[in-house]
């Protein structure tokens, strides 16, 4: 039998998750370990966002529609807004790994609605090695709290080195459980190259307004290039 | 043995009339009421016996179809396998109904039953195929059921199982589990709306809409009154009871 | 097997199949599969029924949507596959996690082949089959239905003892054994994959189970999962 070519040349082939597509929304991530806060992050930035832009969701749990039925009832979108994405108990898998069944629901999430702004993919709570695939995403947020220990800056890893936004979050709780956020914050700069770092505490009304500012600039930015 | 029967029902004004009827022993075919029943004659089937029923209706005709009592699927002397193959074709705008008593396959037998719907693509039905998994307390025989229905010439449900000892699987959460009674329905022509599922220990039945128009029932369980009942819960129109019953007690059977 | 054919079996293949349990899952649930010898019972089950109409369509798609392809009508012979492989799968929310797999292995699949046998089970509604796309997929990259037996079999035996491994946290080297034992069925549908092959649709294989169905409709209607299906 011959030879089979591999027809396709990356150079050549456009494809919709492989770069800006002026068609397409801003696709964020949002990754982070267990009890970070990130449904509640995308909770607020969909409440701070929803009203001059069009947002929809992907949500990772470890079982289906928590996430997403957390979102629902919070009643932060519409529920044809909102889907859930199975993990097969692997949530860093689906989102870095085997990134289809996300970009499956991403794209019929995208065409479902009109003219999509942006798509939030929150991945299920993982461990510090958890990075988003950039087939998946154009950029990503990754959210670590101030309970969770002070020295995870310094730790570092994927997440917290090569996300395009860090997240402290919690920090009304650092006095609390002993957390240093001046030393969580510093330490965080020093990791990541000069890419940004936000302390937040969700619990005030315009905890997310920082990130928020973040995500309308990404997509200027976004819709610039494209 | 090989034996065959073939029935014709066809519309004349506004009867249906069975022009044709043809049977050999084992089958005999009667009326009653609006009722066409199949009865075994001798008993049937046992090991090396191909049986053969063919039911044609023409263009709007109706026929409700069951039978006299419960087939108990025997082995035979020497092992050999037996089998029952039914063969129904449905003219434009006609009905069939065809619910025949359960196949009752008994220790050491080795049936296939083979059923084929043909509608005309205006045709509607409502074909139900019972069997139970061995006598009171007894392992099943090996059997085989295959469903297949056709509208229009396409496709809308084929389903084939196998039961019984030595089939891969037997007795676990891929076929039947625990159940010794397992129904497969497939009823076409009202709304199928949505699923349902119903389960309940080793009682589990669902109905599967297929189409618009178009849905099967699969129901597995300990026994077949309370199967029909769970069934009856998520889809009134598959199981039918006796008129006196207030929607309580399923059609009298022999088994369960 | 040309050595591209083995990166659509492999986990690392990103097609969404780590999410998928072959019903694992909601047999896990049943208290069904508790141990590695149940497990063994599941896998011979699935195999004998999905595995045997997976691995069967997967051929004929080979055989009928490859370059050997005895008709012109590509797209008339994937529609009546679509069609027969549905009828096998009564189940509306199986059927639409088998379209969702087929989907999601032709994203990955059409970055690296191309043929007018991927292009007409692209085109089908809701996105193909899994079996279907696959078959069609092995063509395009210059396998034989034989080998289309080979990968179907083997996505059923890796997606339930995977499954089973993370759900029960069951010993991976056993299960390996388990999943080896298994290829011994799949080496037997290989020999059927020349009469698979070019059989008429409607002549394939129909072997279901009544549970595999009511479980996976089931399975779809909760509120919490962690595979598809």
């Amino acid at each position: 039998m011959p030879a089979h070519d591999i027809p396709h040349d990356l150079d050549d082939h456009h494809h919709d998750s492989s770069g800006p597509n002026p068609d397409r929304a801003l696709r964020i991530g949002l990754g982070g370990p267990v009890g970070c806060g990130k449904t509640t992050l995308v909770g607020s930035l969909c409440r701070l966002l929803r009203d001059e832009l069009s947002v929809v969701v992907v949500t990772n749990d470890i079982f289906t529609s928590e996430d997403a039925q957390a979102l629902r009832e919070a009643d932060v979108l519409a529920t044809e807004r909102i889907v859930a994405v199975e993990t097969g108990c692997c949530p860093h898998t689906a989102i870095r790994d085997d990134i289809a069944a996300n970009l499956d629901a991403v794209e019929m999430l995208e065409a479902a609605h009109d003219r999509v702004d942006l798509t939030f993919v929150e991945s299920g709570g993982d461990n510090l090695t958890a990075i988003f695939s950039r087939g998946l995403v154009d950029a990503q947020i990754f959210v670590i709290d101030t309970a969770g220990g002070d020295d995870v800056p310094r730790k570092g890893g994927p997440g917290v080195a090569l996300a395009d936004l860090l997240v402290i979050n919690k920090t009304d709780l650092a006095p609390y459980v002993g957390s240093d956020v001046d030393l969580m914050l510093r330490e965080a700069t020093e990791r990541r190259d000069g890419k940004p770092v936000v302390a937040a505490s969700l619990v005030a009304p315009d905890g997310a307004s920082e990130i928020a500012d973040w995500v309308r600039h990404r997509l200027a930015h976004w819709r610039a290039d494209t | 043995m090989r034996a065959s029967a073939s029935l014709v029902v066809e519309r004349h004004g506004d009867r249906d009339v069975v022009a044709e009827q043809r049977c050999a022993a084992p089958f005999s075919i009667r009326q009653s009421g609006k009722r066409i029943l199949l009865a075994a004659s001798a008993a049937a089937p046992v090991g090396g016996d191909e049986l053969e029923l063919a039911i044609r209706l023409g263009p709007h005709a109706r026929a409700d179809v069951g039978s006299v009592a419960a087939t108990l699927v025997y082995p035979g002397p020497s092992g050999e396998p037996s089998s029952m193959r039914t063969m129904c074709d449905v003219g434009d705008c006609g009905h069939l109904d065809m619910q025949l008593e359960p196949t009752i396959s008994v220790q050491g037998s080795d049936h296939s039953a083979v059923t084929r719907v043909r509608l005309a693509p205006t045709a509607t039905c409502r074909v139900v195929e019972e069997a139970v998994l061995g006598r009171a307390a007894e392992p099943a025989g090996h059997l085989a059921l295959s469903l297949r229905v056709e509208r229009g010439g396409r496709p809308l449900v084929h389903h084939d199982e196998r039961f019984g000892p030595g089939v891969p699987g037997a007795r676990s959460s891929v076929s039947v589990g625990a159940a010794r009674y397992v129904l497969t329905a497939v009823v076409v022509g009202p709304p199928a709306g949505e699923s349902a599922v119903h389960i309940d220990g080793p009682l589990a039945a669902a109905w599967l809409p297929v189409a618009n128009d178009a849905g099967t029932a699969i129901a597995v369980g300990p026994d077949r009154p309370s199967t029909l009942r769970a069934l009856a819960r998520l889809r009134p129109d598959i199981v039918r009871f006796t008129s006196g019953a207030a929607g309580e007690r399923p059609l009298a059977s022999p088994v369960g | 097997m040309h050595a591209a054919l083995l990166m659509l079996v492999d986990g690392r293949f990103p097609a969404g199949g780590h999410a998928y349990s072959a019903g694992i899952e909601a047999a896990v649930s049943a208290r069904d599969v508790t141990n590695a010898r149940s497990l063994e019972r599941y896998l011979d089950g699935r195999l004998a029924v999905t595995g045997s109409v997976d691995a069967a369509f997967a051929a004929n798609a080979c055989h009928a949507l490859g370059p050997d392809s005895p008709t012109t009508d590509l797209a008339a012979a994937a529609d009546e596959l679509d069609a027969e492989y549905s009828a096998r799968m009564p189940s509306p929310y199986l059927r639409t996690t088998s379209r969702r797999l087929g989907r999601q292995l032709l994203r990955t699949s059409t970055r690296i082949w191309a043929s007018p046998g991927i292009d007409v089970v692209s085109a089908t509604p809701g996105g193909p089959h899994q079996a279907i796309a696959l078959g069609a997929i092995v063509a395009a990259a210059g396998g034989t239905p034989s080998d289309a037996v080979a990968l179907s079999c083997h996505h059923l035996a890796a997606a339930v003892t995977s499954a089973a491994i993370r759900l029960l946290g069951l010993d991976p080297i056993e299960l390996a054994v388990v999943q080896a034992r298994a290829g011994r069925q799949a080496d037997r549908y290989q020999a059927e994959a020349a009469t698979w092959s070019t059989a008429p649709a409607a002549d394939l294989p129909a072997w279901g189970g009544s549970l595999t169905e009511i479980l996976g409709e089931h399975h779809g209607a909760l509120d919490a999962r962690m595979f598809v299906a």
